[in-house]
């Protein structure tokens, strides 16, 4: 069945961007629900897979908190120095799970640009309306992928005894390779020397969850300037960028990559100048706004009927 | 008399064969987005060089003072360890070699779906046999995936060619370069390197071939054009991200078991042999032929 017509009634381009966005969110999130499975699945797994690593290696460990299941998830790398000459290992479980976004994000506005989208345009009279109610359909992805990833650890933290403490104990940050603080180096010492009991029953003290917001704003810069490519080009390349993004994040140590605060592991809670999710969250809203500006501006210029690649 | 399209050509005759690769070919080589590929590979390609280029002369023009008085591994970067796959260690290198996958299958991998979505195939199926138009639809993807991977690395090797010495590499300075003995065809690499390039060329350009018409064989079960780049793209990763930490955790590897890895001299976490290269190529082959075989029967049309 298809959408009901946005413009049935009403004027001006603010009544026009929000039922364009009621529509988006209503059929664009409907549209994309089974790949919303595919992220599920994959937190599904990599929690599965950290969760594995982190019980081999630190059997005291017994449970996790809600913190510490969202870590296994979000923690992403250490930054790397290819100074010590050894090879780049890529954090694939980090990297598959943001793969999994960046493909449920991909052409849902390519796609509708080529159906309906083109016919909305017409209808609502403005470029910039339509454009808009995307960028916001992009913002309600990564709000349901992120959330879905919590969901997830919050599942998992309960079935483990755990509860939903929001912190994370030093002794799990270091048995995971996510964090290299004086804190979290002094647990790695204790578990070492057989001390994991007691490193087991410390308190989860590190709050990891300001680093969460900042990798969900982050989360959405990424999908604004993927969704910028998708349109103008196509949105495999829109994910080549993304890749590229995430790429050189997990390889360089800069501030400005907004892969760098999708790694808990890199933030100051967790290591020593590590990134502070203010500044996260500041480049996120730059790079938002730039993606957002750039995009509309161009797209309200762009050719949209003379398209003969398919969808 | 007013000369006959391609397709026509093609179509015209049922049992022609060769006109419909020859078809094919000039749609993949001329299509946009095998454009767009190619460009973002050879993009990628030359900037590597270009840091190929600046670390090879930062790197000689340390140790050049020293030269007769110590030995500090002065000719340890030559052209042949300084060629994309073998920058094991780099960053421009390993992102062409992770995004590699998605710009193959993104090269002409999703048409035989796109055809069949916009009604082209109609008028090729009507008038010569299904499996002879997949056929030269797969040697046109895989040749379209064969050279947006070749294409890059020779660019590649030619811009460092242009700057750093093509002498043959010594594994007295292996570690400045990553490639240990356990790197494959590493012998090759220590004594015969231009034959290494070409061989290292050959499989990538076969192991992206293979990938390229392997997605085209997806493309007979899923229909959305992003779908069949991106699920066999996720799928290889979490290949790779399930196989690393089977390995980690049994304490023993059987080897780099993706594209993702095996497109470069060695993977970033395992090393890998002929044994999981042949069983790459082997599950590739199968699948491109296997799935296309099992969906003849379904209605195209």
């Amino acid at each position: 069945m298809s959408a009901p017509a946005p413009f049935a009634g009403g004027h001006g381009r603010l009544a026009s961007f929000r039922r364009l966005l009621a529509s988006d969110v209503r059929y664009g999130l409907g549209a994309v629900a089974p790949r919303l499975g595919l992220v599920v699945a994959m937190t599904l797994l990599v929690t599965f897979m950290s969760a594995v690593v982190l019980l081999v290696h630190f059997p005291q460990a017994g449970h996790v908190t809600w913190g510490e299941a969202a870590l296994l998830v979000w923690r992403g790398i250490l930054p790397y120095s290819p100074a010590l000459g050894e090879p780049f290992k890529f954090p694939m479980a980090w990297f598959a799970l943001l793969v999994a976004v960046c493909y449920m994000a991909a052409d849902y506005p390519f796609r509708d640009l080529g159906g309906m989208g083109a016919h909305l345009i017409v209808a609502s009279r403005s470029r910039w309306a339509w454009w808009l109610a995307k960028c916001g359909w992009v913002v309600a992805v990564a709000l349901a992928c992120w959330l879905a990833t919590l969901a997830v650890a919050a599942v998992v933290a309960l079935a483990s005894g755990g509860g939903l403490a929001l912190g994370v104990r030093p002794a799990v940050a270091a048995v995971l390779n996510a964090g290299r603080s004086e804190v979290v180096n002094a647990a790695a010492s204790l578990v070492a020397s057989g001390g994991g009991a007691e490193a087991a029953a410390a308190d989860a003290t590190l709050a990891v969850w300001p680093a969460m917001l900042a990798a969900l704003a982050c989360l959405v810069a990424i999908l604004l300037v993927q969704t910028v490519f998708s349109l103008l080009v196509h949105p495999v390349v829109g994910m080549v960028a993304s890749v590229a993004v995430l790429f050189f994040s997990a390889y360089f140590r800069v501030w400005w990559l907004p892969g760098q605060y999708l790694m808990l592991a890199r933030t100051d809670e967790l290591m020593r100048a590590g990134f502070h999710p203010w500044a996260g969250a500041l480049l996120a809203l730059g790079i938002a706004a730039v993606a957002v500006a750039a995009g509309g501006l161009v797209f309200s210029r762009k050719d949209i009927l003379g398209r003969d690649d398919d969808r | 008399m007013p000369r006959r399209s391609g397709a026509a050509r093609a179509t015209g005759r049922a049992s022609a064969f060769p006109a419909l690769v020859h078809l094919e070919l000039r749609r993949a080589f001329a299509g946009r987005l095998f454009a767009v590929c190619l460009v973002l590979g050879v993009g990628i390609a030359v900037a590597a060089a270009v840091d190929s280029i600046v670390r090879y002369r930062d790197f000689t023009a340390e140790g050049l003072p020293y030269l007769e008085t110590s030995y500090r591994s002065q000719f340890a970067k030559s052209a042949f360890t300084q060629w994309m796959p073998m920058s094991v260690l780099r960053s421009v290198p390993n992102l062409f070699f992770f995004a590699a996958p998605l710009l193959v299958a993104l090269a002409y991998s999703w048409s035989w779906r796109s055809d069949l979505m916009g009604g082209y195939a109609a008028q090729l199926l009507t008038r010569a046999p299904r499996g002879r138009v997949y056929a030269a639809k797969a040697l046109a993807a895989f040749a379209a995936g064969a050279t947006v991977v070749g294409v890059p690395l020779l660019v590649n090797l030619a811009v460092v060619l242009c700057f750093v010495p093509a002498f043959t590499p010594s594994i007295v300075d292996v570690v400045y370069t990553g490639l240990w003995v356990r790197v494959f065809l590493s012998s090759l690499l220590y004594t015969q390197p231009v034959l290494y390039v070409v061989v290292r060329l050959a499989l990538d350009m076969l192991l992206a071939g293979l990938w390229a018409t392997a997605v085209l064989a997806f493309s007979c079960l899923a229909r959305n054009r992003v779908a069949i780049v991106a699920l066999p793209y996720i799928a290889a990763i979490v290949v790779k991200y399930v196989s690393e930490n089977v390995y980690m955790l049994v304490g023993r590897d059987w080897g780099s078991l993706t594209v993702l890895d095996q497109l470069k001299a060695r993977g970033d976490a395992y090393y890998y042999g002929w044994g999981p290269v042949l069983l790459d190529a082997a599950v590739l082959l199968v699948f491109s032929v296997v799935v296309p075989l099992l969906a003849r029967r379904r209605d195209v049309l």
